[in-house]
């Protein structure tokens, strides 16, 4: 839904100083906004970072309005001079609502407009004849502006860009995607100011290099200090009955309603969407008489049903609203005054924002109540308050030299207008992401646009990019729409729209969940039970029932690892169990179950790492707890699995999650402490977990998104037809195709190496290794699954990694089922 | 390694590479070759590398090690129109023309609306089944009075679990009680998961071995 704005008034309002504007408000500019304020008239860039609700958005936009202020006024509203870019397009109606308040009272006569994937084709055309002069946009509707011939023309006034919660796309190819966009808005603006709005991070100053670009510098400022934050925690009534592994499910149920009793507000916080429609469903059938004043939120519901959500919110008419990070950011809700977490937040800084969204009246607390979904989880909680308390504040990498992005920028790029080679160089070179891209490399992005590269020399009818007088272009209409469709970097899967019967729309389902969907099957979507009755043309149809549930969909995207900042304290609060110290009172609950680890196996010191070993049906398995978060964890289990394997042939099943790892065989795996002190050498680290790579087949799983981004397969469209089906291809038959035709096409190099860093947090590995090297290593045989080794056996999710023949273990397989099987009867 | 079974009362000879062949009348069947497939990304610009030369050269060793004299594909020998290339067109009649001792059939599958057969591999599609008692050779694997039928079009896989929790997703051959379906026979084709139930034949492709599946 996209909200038409008013014109601006054209008769003359009276005019208000700004200091009166924000008197008038009961408001007060802080120092930090003044300075904000100062260094935009002084031409500097900069990045503001603060918690949520403290005035960040006003020190970025009172720059440029109050230099307008000075300016002779405008007869009509002046060519687009701001843009605000927002990661979520969800915000930009509110953003750009806020942004027009100052704009009347203080005589401007400017107008504010938005520019999503949201936006009506009305809305479009009007923005084509002319741009707002502050339009709020996402960096993927900016990217495609940025395709069309007559950008520079379009954005001939801009004098400042600010990016909004920089820190959301600092860490992701999206971050990537606005530097790319931020150096060509550079090029055409060589004096443009780039302000950047942050939650605070752990690497404000790389934050703000990657922001302004190579060469340029900014000012950080730091915002009002956070107000108090209180962190507690429900605790099962009777610790004793506490069930020490596997899931609480819905057990603390009654107490999360009477916290939820106990404000007049609440937002719950949980870690899945899926989780949001459980969570539902059971406090609306604990308290029906909340039928009506509560509501849920995720991303995968109809934007008009978020819409709503979203102003009853602020209109402070709802008593609860379960969600996901998809209420993570956004304009205040100012009568929330409660918040609770459901599971573990898995990260200092993300406790801190969620927590952050209560308590926004005048000398309020914000207070966030979380609640374990398992009792390790406990552990986590403690942990996370001595960090925030300590302001260990998580850090967010960015992205550097994604080639696949590259591609698609180099398509872009040609589409707008065509490009030389050299100069886009040097372009590319004043970003963060590609200051140090080398020659070959982009003569290998330009050799891969313009004839598909090595393995397409034998068809020289392909075409993409043309070369023209050495200007790169795409002439082909087809290709170019094609490419403008495939736009930005959120490769998720194909999803379907879920609607009633009748037409209503409710929301979205992704495709393989909706596959597997029976007639009659029920499931629980934006908070109703539906029964499925077909799908027809990319549209899962369903009706209401009476009838529960038998299913819930399944939304794809990563379970969050425990943060490097959040582990340390983990293992600190370990420590303290160890010596008897129990302090905090989640650690005081959980003795129980630490007091039977530390019976049957060890609660290990942060110098020791603890491997228990176990011999049970399902085979012989191996725990490892280096307690450094469940990605690490992946990369050493494959690693040690690899490095076994070479030793002799066998087959390994491995399982981690955010405190260790696991490896099951079924031949037994003889290790002691000296053998696993050589498993885990950091010694050629990056060649070994590669090299596991191609056993366990997670670059081919990666490179689903490298495809995406760089134009190999097409993002799912609804009303794509069927020229589009006959293009569909899985990333994996096209990772084999390159594979086999192409081997050092530097796409697989970049999967490959994308999987060391983001699914094994390359780094991060590498420093655990020599942590670890440093550590002494204690093997228990404990006798039987301790509460650490418990959550690792019942973990679903496995990666399986072999040097044997794939025949023999399918026949090995095959042998263990004819036995189970008995007899043969034919 | 070959798997020989029986069905509907014929030794038939289930082979790696995803062809049946049927000694009684040394005929080959294959399904699925999807001829054009890379060519159509390409046409759409869409930078995959590849050609028939891989398939072709499976089909190539098939015939001559089976000694084959009749070879029938079971529909979908093209992907689709923007593949069907000039080049490619002149690669398929070139290598059929090296091989006139072989007689050929095609069935007609979905994907087929792309275009003729390539000249001298068939005169036309066979729109219809193609019976051959005990067998009638379809695309589509449903139910036939004229036999047993045997079809493709489903480019089946079976996922198969194991100690240790293990797991494997495999293309396969599948007899049911009334049709069996052949694996996909072309390169940079993909599967799909097949259902099977108590008393069907499924065959997994593992390693160029064949190993029977019990269900």
């Amino acid at each position: 839904m996209s909200r038409t704005r008013k014109k601006p008034v054209s008769t003359p309002v009276p005019k208000v100083t700004p200091e009166e504007w924000f008197a008038r408000r009961g408001w007060q500019p802080f120092p930090f906004q003044q300075e904000a304020w100062a260094a935009y008239r002084a031409g500097e860039s900069g990045l503001i970072h603060a918690s949520t609700g403290t005035g960040k958005t006003y020190a970025a936009f009172l720059g440029p309005v109050l230099e307008a202020v000075d300016e002779p006024p405008a007869e009509s509203p002046p060519p687009l001079r701001l843009l605000w870019l927002t990661p979520l397009r969800a915000l930009s109606g509110d953003t750009a609502l806020s942004l027009e308040q100052p704009i009347g009272p203080l005589g401007l006569n400017w107008d504010v407009g938005t520019r999503t994937g949201d936006t009506t084709t009305a809305m479009r055309a009007k923005q084509k004849k002319r741009l707002p002069t502050v339009l709020v946009t996402t960096p993927e509707s900016l990217s495609l502006f940025l395709t069309h011939a007559d950008a520079r023309e379009r954005f001939a006034g801009l004098r400042c860009v600010v990016v909004d919660e920089w820190h959301e796309l600092l860490g992701s190819k999206r971050g990537v995607l606005t530097e790319l966009a931020l150096a060509r808005l550079r090029t055409f603006q060589p004096n443009l100011s780039i302000w950047g709005l942050s939650a605070t991070l752990g690497n404000l100053d790389e934050a703000l290099a990657a922001l302004v670009g190579v060469g340029r510098t900014g000012r950080i400022i730091r915002g009002k200090i956070p107000k108090a934050i209180f962190i507690d925690s429900v605790l099962p009534p009777r610790v004793e009955r506490f069930p020490w592994a596997g899931h609480l499910g819905l057990t603390l149920l009654p107490q999360v309603v009477k916290v939820i009793d106990g404000g007049r507000s609440a937002l719950v916080f949980t870690n899945t969407r899926s989780q949001t429609e459980i969570w539902y469903q059971a406090i609306l059938a604990a308290r029906p008489d909340w039928a009506g004043i509560m509501a849920l939120h995720h991303g995968s519901l109809d934007r008009a049903a978020r819409d709503w959500v979203e102003d009853q919110l602020r209109a402070g008419t709802l008593r609860c609203v379960v969600c996901t990070s998809s209420l993570d950011l956004g304009v205040d809700f100012a009568p929330v005054d409660r918040v609770i977490q459901i599971g573990s937040p898995k990260g200092v800084a993300r406790l801190l924002q969620r927590a952050g969204r209560s308590g926004h009246q005048p000398g309020v607390v914000s207070l966030v109540t979380c609640v374990p979904t398992n009792a390790l989880e406990l552990i986590e909680v403690a942990a996370a308050r001595t960090a925030a308390l300590a302001g260990a504040i998580e850090g967010r990498e960015p992205v550097v030299k994604p080639l696949d992005l590259l591609a698609q920028h180099a398509v872009s790029s040609a589409l707008g207008g065509g490009f030389r080679p050299d100069e886009l160089l040097t372009e590319l070179r004043t970003t963060h992401a590609f200051r140090n891209l080398s020659q070959a490399e982009w003569d290998w992005v330009l050799d891969f646009v313009t004839r598909g590269g090595e393995a397409l020399r034998a068809y020289p009818e392909y075409r993409r990019v043309v070369i023209q007088d050495g200007l790169y272009t795409v002439p082909d209409a087809k290709t170019a729409r094609r490419h403008r469709m495939s736009i930005g970097t959120i490769s998720s899967e194909a999803s379907l729209e879920v609607r009633y019967l009748g037409g209503k729309r409710l929301g979205s389902v992704e495709e393989s969940f909706a596959a597997k969907l029976k007639r009659g099957d029920r499931f629980t979507f934006a908070g109703r039970v539906l029964e499925f009755v077909r799908l027809f043309e990319m549209t899962v149809r369903v009706k209401l029932t009476k009838r529960s549930a038998n299913t819930v969909p399944r939304w794809a995207g990563g379970r969050l690892p425990l943060s490097g900042e959040l582990a340390a304290a983990l293992r600190l609060q370990l420590d303290e169990a160890r010596r008897g110290v129990f302090v905090e009172p989640e650690m005081i609950a959980i003795r129980p179950i630490l007091d039977v680890q530390a019976r049957w196996s060890r609660i290990p010191a942060p110098e020791e790492l603890l491997v228990e070993r176990l011999t049970t049906r399902d085979g012989h398995h191996i725990f490892i707890y280096p307690f450094e978060g469940r990605l690490v964890h992946e990369g050493l289990a494959a690693l040690v699995a690899y490095r076994l394997s070479a030793l002799r042939p066998q087959s390994f099943s491995l399982a981690a999650n955010d405190y260790g790892f696991e490896l099951v065989s079924p031949d037994p795996i003889e290790l002691g402490a000296t053998e696993i002190a050589d498993l885990l050498s950091p010694v050629g680290l990056a060649d070994d977990v590669l090299a596991s790579l191609n056993a366990a087949e997670l670059a081919k799983r990666q490179f689903r998104e490298v495809a995406r981004v760089a134009g190999l397969v097409s993002p799912g469209l609804p009303n794509a037809g069927k020229s589009a089906k006959q293009l569909q291809a899985s990333s994996g038959l096209f990772y084999e195709v390159f594979r086999e035709y192409d081997p050092e096409n530097l796409l697989l190099h970049q999967a490959r190496r994308e999987v060391l860093e983001r699914q094994f947090e390359g780094s991060r590995l590498k420093r655990a290794l020599e942590r670890i090297a440093s550590s002494t290593i204690v093997v228990v045989d404990p006798p039987r699954p301790t509460p650490l080794a418990f959550p690792l056996l019942v973990e679903r999710l496995r990666e399986s990694l072999s040097s044997e023949k794939l025949a023999n273990r399918v026949k090995r397989i095959v042998a263990d089922l004819e036995r189970n099987a008995g007899p043969v009867n034919g | 390694m070959n798997a020989t079974l029986e069905l509907a009362g014929e030794q038939v000879e289930l082979r790696p590479d995803g062809s049946l062949f049927w000694p009684a009348k040394r005929t080959l069947i294959v399904a699925d070759l999807h001829f054009g497939k890379s060519d159509a990304f390409r046409a759409a610009s869409v930078p995959v590398p590849g050609n028939a030369d891989g398939t072709l050269a499976r089909l190539d060793a098939a015939i001559r090690t089976t000694n084959t004299v009749r070879l029938v594909v079971l529909g979908d020998f093209w992907h689709a129109k923007e593949g069907r290339t000039d080049q490619l067109v002149e690669v398929l009649i070139e290598w059929r023309a090296a091989r006139p001792e072989v007689q050929i059939e095609l069935v007609r599958g979905n994907h087929d609306r792309a275009g003729n057969p390539p000249a001298g591999w068939a005169s036309d599609w066979k729109t219809l089944a193609l019976s051959d008692p005990p067998f009638c050779f379809t695309h589509y694997p449903e139910p036939s009075p004229d036999g047993y039928v045997l079809a493709g079009h489903l480019h089946p896989r079976i996922t198969i679990s194991g100690r240790g929790r293990e797991q494997f997703k495999l293309p396969c051959f599948w007899f049911g009680a009334q049709f069996g379906v052949l694996p996909a026979f072309g390169s940079f084709t993909g599967t799909a998961e097949i259902s099977p139930v108590r008393g069907d034949r499924v065959f997994a492709i593992a390693d160029g071995e064949l190993v029977s599946i019990p269900l």
